[in-house]
């Protein structure tokens, strides 16, 4: 390392892996400060010690079934599902090359929400058929959105397309729950919205298992995908076969989103926002994957945090926080490159 | 020298910086006035103070001894005409329906459309060479087509003043060669014409008053012949030069004495 | 020109009167049109009378509201020179849908006039910060819409959050939110059809000066158009003429999308033209949709925004897939 150092280049390369480093452990330990405020914090309060005793494997009856029955596991499927989100954002975003296209922005996570509500209403649901449902459905949105990419559509068109894909299948939702009866409607309007309110262990363990078999192979695509933003003649040049890149990257990107809304809901923004804070902290301009995962639990957590702490009648969907939040961020982040833009 | 337009003691600022430090200018009536200076000098600046575009910080732009800011912007689309650098075409819109719209100003919401208003469309169309473009769509249309379809659009709006700013880019040579001279023509019928132009040569030979804009300021102002000297070529540009008369209209003509500098 | 025009005035508007009469016809007890003629001048049987006299300010509302919706997007479209302009992606509808549902939770009230006002206030703040954002540093037509749609996201999310606060008003705001014409007295027409006509007015005056603006700020500036004050005029449109429309049906998308771009691909780029035919538009897919509901759903009321999710979202898709060649 050192003999690199003398080079003006290596020098560049050391700096951006240092910020790098610096940016994923500012994110770990946010993550951290949440993750024990989550556990301290509600109806029934704890000290930071008395969680430290729980996790250890102590504490009285209570501390443990409250840390380990309700709130560890609502925190760690926020993690698990902002991960998810924030790494198929980041698929998303670098192969369509455009910090718009996020699976919520396109529709993709609309069609896993109709898929998985004609599982639920139609065969009954499980897991596995909700899992399948949304997958199908997701595709399908996929399918339709890549059908235009195919003609040649880019940039703001595509955008717009995603969005109206996405309004017809969440209209197809909507029609299909009215026609569904009141009692059926109300119990999945929750879950439409995107919800951790009752997790429980056997939705975490699943929501566990997909992460584990999706994001390491997530995280495997950033090399080709680096190569891949540099447009296809480059990437094909230097010995990469783009359509194949793409592909498992719109793969793992729409499973990743598809398995989260089936057993979470339909949360917005998290894809969108993490892998841009991914970039802003990372600042390289380069394809940052594990920042984005890092960023997406973060945000979830965050947003989980916020909705149990906003008093109200019903317990609040963690997507209505989102949906506030992101599109909060969303006006943080025109003002500054409206400022960046005029200076 | 008669004139309408004028600038008293204006200065303005773009975006907080100053651009034009009090300047005082007037623009003779029925004359081909060419502003020109080094890039950033002022000169769109100064055009967009002319039409009431940007407001200056300081002074008064005087239209008739009266100043532009109290005209109300149809009454002053009466009398001056701009064309900006980067108009808009909405998408799907034709010729002859584009340059419609330079009537703007001489309707009201009870007399929208008339034998007037035809006629001046069909005569600016004309005189800008896109009669028979008139049904095409603007889209289709190239960069110099397009250009000359949006001087048609100013010369339909029918003001007795006409401001263009950069009307030859986009133009190939033989159509820069036929604005001037439709420019110098429409003067020489007794409008007033202010262009920004970049070739000094091009507005020596058809303009017949340019005016020399450098940090902001008039360095000179007048007939080619007393503005176009190597003195002035210095002071604007920084640029060496000789002045020697055009070969075919004996306007003066620049050629830079240096064949490479270090700016 | 000028005879398509005509040829689009005229079709639009016999269409517009075919849908109206079916909407007063067709429904969870349908009747024959000439029971419908006859009950229009009163001389029907009993109950035609008090069914046609039920659907009647329904069929009013849908009108006014589709012309509303239709003629804010049409101005919007104008005045941001962004054919996607869209009192829904834009988020004055969701602002002014917050609104009311912020109305009615804290003031339990629900008089349609108090409503109309609580939308078009809504319609205005969220307007005008939609404005305020995206032209901080340049407003460009992709700004435009991203501010937009983080506007719809915050007011609607917002909106969720004080619904879910209160079970009684989850149910009362859910059939609304979604967008239905569910009325059957003349109350919300009354309150509602003075805005509409005062934004129509103020539309109309605006034609000309819409042409202008089309190209470019600079020369409209320069054919004798203030700028500042037709965008005014404009914004003023847009709230009275969206914020109305929400109060009536709840936030309904599309129809300020699909009216003006429809009447755009038949009339071409005549601003006056096309708000015309947009205002005759707006109703007749309002009806429509309503009637669509009715037909798909007689007993449910499948609510407005659904059905014009449906059938907006493809026409969306096609025409954001067509748009350089408009």
């Amino acid at each position: 390392m050192s003999v690199i150092i003398a080079s003006p280049a290596g020098g560049i390369a050391l700096k951006t892996s240092r910020r790098r480093l610096l940016a994923g452990i500012f994110l770990c330990l946010a993550g951290l400060g949440i993750g024990i405020w989550t556990l301290a914090s509600g109806d029934y309060p704890l000290t930071f010690y008395e969680i430290l005793d729980v996790v250890r494997g102590g504490g009285d009856e209570t501390a443990r079934m409250v840390v380990m029955e309700w709130r560890l596991p609502r925190f760690l499927a926020a993690l698990v599902a902002g991960a998810m989100l924030g790494l198929a954002g980041a698929l998303f975003q670098s192969v369509f090359r455009n910090p718009l296209a996020s699976p919520d922005v396109m529709g993709f996570d609309a069609g896993a929400h109709f898929g998985a509500v004609v599982a639920m209403l139609v065969f009954g649901g499980g897991f596995f058929l909700v899992a399948g449902g949304a997958l199908s459905g997701g595709a399908v949105a996929a399918l339709a959105v890549y059908l235009f990419v195919a003609r040649g559509l880019s940039g703001f068109r595509l955008i717009v397309v995603g969005i109206g894909i996405g309004q017809l299948f969440f209209a197809a939702s909507q029609w299909l729950l009215l026609q569904a009866g009141e009692e059926a409607a109300v119990a999945v309007a929750s879950w439409g919205l995107g919800s951790l309110n009752d997790m429980d262990k056997s939705r975490l363990a699943y929501l566990g298992i997909s992460a584990v078999l999706l994001v390491p192979p997530g995280l495997l695509l950033a090399r080709s995908l680096r190569q891949l933003e540099l447009g296809d003649a480059i990437a094909r040049g230097t010995g990469l076969d783009p359509g194949r890149t793409r592909l498992s990257a719109i793969l793992v990107g729409l499973a990743l989103s598809a398995l989260v809304t089936a057993l979470v809901g339909p949360i917005g923004f998290i894809a969108l926002v993490a892998p841009q804070i991914a970039r802003r902290l990372t600042a390289d301009g380069d394809v940052a994957l594990v920042h984005a995962a890092l960023a997406g639990s973060i945000l979830l957590g965050a947003s989980d945090l916020l909705a149990q702490k906003i008093p109200s009648g019903m317990p609040l969907p963690v997507g209505v926080v989102t949906l506030v939040l992101g599109g909060l961020w969303f006006f943080w982040l025109l003002l500054r490159s409206g400022r960046v833009g005029t200076s | 020298m008669n004139y309408r337009l004028q600038l008293d003691r204006v200065s303005a600022a773009y975006e907080g910086v100053s651009v034009l430090k009090d300047i005082s200018l007037v623009l003779p009536d029925g004359v081909f006035t060419a502003i020109m200076g080094a890039n950033g000098s002022g000169k769109s600046t100064l055009l967009k103070l002319l039409g009431g575009a940007v407001a200056p910080v300081a002074g008064k732009i005087l239209l008739d001894g009266k100043p532009v800011s109290a005209l109300r912007p149809r009454h002053l689309a009466r009398d001056i005409a701009m064309l900006p650098q980067f108009p808009l075409a909405p998408d799907g819109i034709r010729v002859a329906e584009l340059v419609m719209r330079g009537r703007f100003p001489h309707q009201t919401m009870f007399r929208q459309w008339s034998a007037a208003d035809r006629t001046a469309v069909d005569a600016a169309m004309a005189q800008a060479g896109v009669a028979d473009l008139a049904h095409r769509l603007v889209s289709t249309l190239s960069g110099g087509q397009r250009q000359r379809v949006w001087i048609a659009l100013v010369l339909a709006q029918d003001t007795p003043i006409l401001l263009l700013d950069e009307p030859t880019s986009f133009l190939d040579i033989a159509y820069q060669v036929e604005l001037m001279a439709l420019l110098s023509e429409l003067s020489e019928r007794g409008r007033t014409i202010v262009a920004v132009l970049h070739d000094i040569n091009q507005a020596s030979r058809h303009a017949s008053h340019l005016v020399m804009l450098a940090g902001g300021q008039v360095i000179a102002a007048g007939r080619p012949d007393e503005v176009v000297r190597a003195e002035t070529m210095r002071a604007v540009f920084r640029l060496e030069s000789v002045i020697v008369p055009d070969p075919v209209t004996f306007t003066p003509m620049v050629v830079p004495s240096e064949l490479r500098r270090n700016r | 020109m000028t005879a398509r025009l005509g040829l689009a005035v005229a079709l639009a508007s016999s269409m517009l009167c075919i849908l109206a009469l079916a909407s007063l016809a067709i429904g969870a007890k349908s009747l024959p049109l000439g029971e419908v003629l006859a009950a229009l001048t009163g001389d029907a049987s009993d109950v035609a009378n008090e069914i046609v006299a039920m659907r009647v300010p329904r069929m009013l509302l849908a009108i006014l509201a589709g012309i509303g919706f239709a003629l804010a997007g049409a101005v919007m479209q104008a005045v941001t020179r962004n054919v996607l302009a869209d009192p829904g992606i834009m988020g004055v509808n969701a602002g002014a849908s917050l609104a009311v549902v912020l109305c009615v939770a804290l003031t339990g009230m629900a008089q349609p006039m108090t409503l109309v006002w609580a939308a078009m206030g809504g319609a205005l703040v969220t307007g005008a910060l939609v404005q305020i954002f995206s032209s901080l540093g340049g407003a460009t037509a992709l700004r435009l819409v991203l501010c937009g749609v983080a506007m719809s996201a915050i007011a609607g999310g917002a909106g969720w959050a004080v619904t879910l606060s209160d079970p009684d008003l989850f149910r009362r705001v859910l059939v609304w939110g979604a967008g239905s014409l569910i009325v059957t007295d003349f109350e919300p027409v009354r309150a509602v059809a003075p805005f509409v006509l005062a934004g129509v007015l103020l539309t109309l005056v605006l034609g000309p000066r819409l042409n202008a603006i089309a190209l470019g700020n600079d020369l409209a500036r320069s054919l004798g158009v203030g700028i500042a004050g037709t965008q005014m005029a404009a914004a003023a449109s847009v709230v009275v003429l969206a914020g109305a429309a929400t109060s009536a049906t709840g936030p309904v998308g599309f129809v300020g999308l699909l009216a003006p771009l429809a009447a755009r691909a038949v009339v071409g780029v005549d601003q006056r033209a096309i708000l015309a035919l947009t205002a005759l538009l707006g109703p007749v897919l309002l009806l429509s949709a309503d009637l669509l509901a009715r037909v798909v759903l007689p007993q449910g009321e499948a609510p407005l925004g659904i059905v014009m999710a449906f059938a907006g979202a493809p026409v969306l898709i096609a025409l954001a897939y067509r748009i350089g060649d408009l």
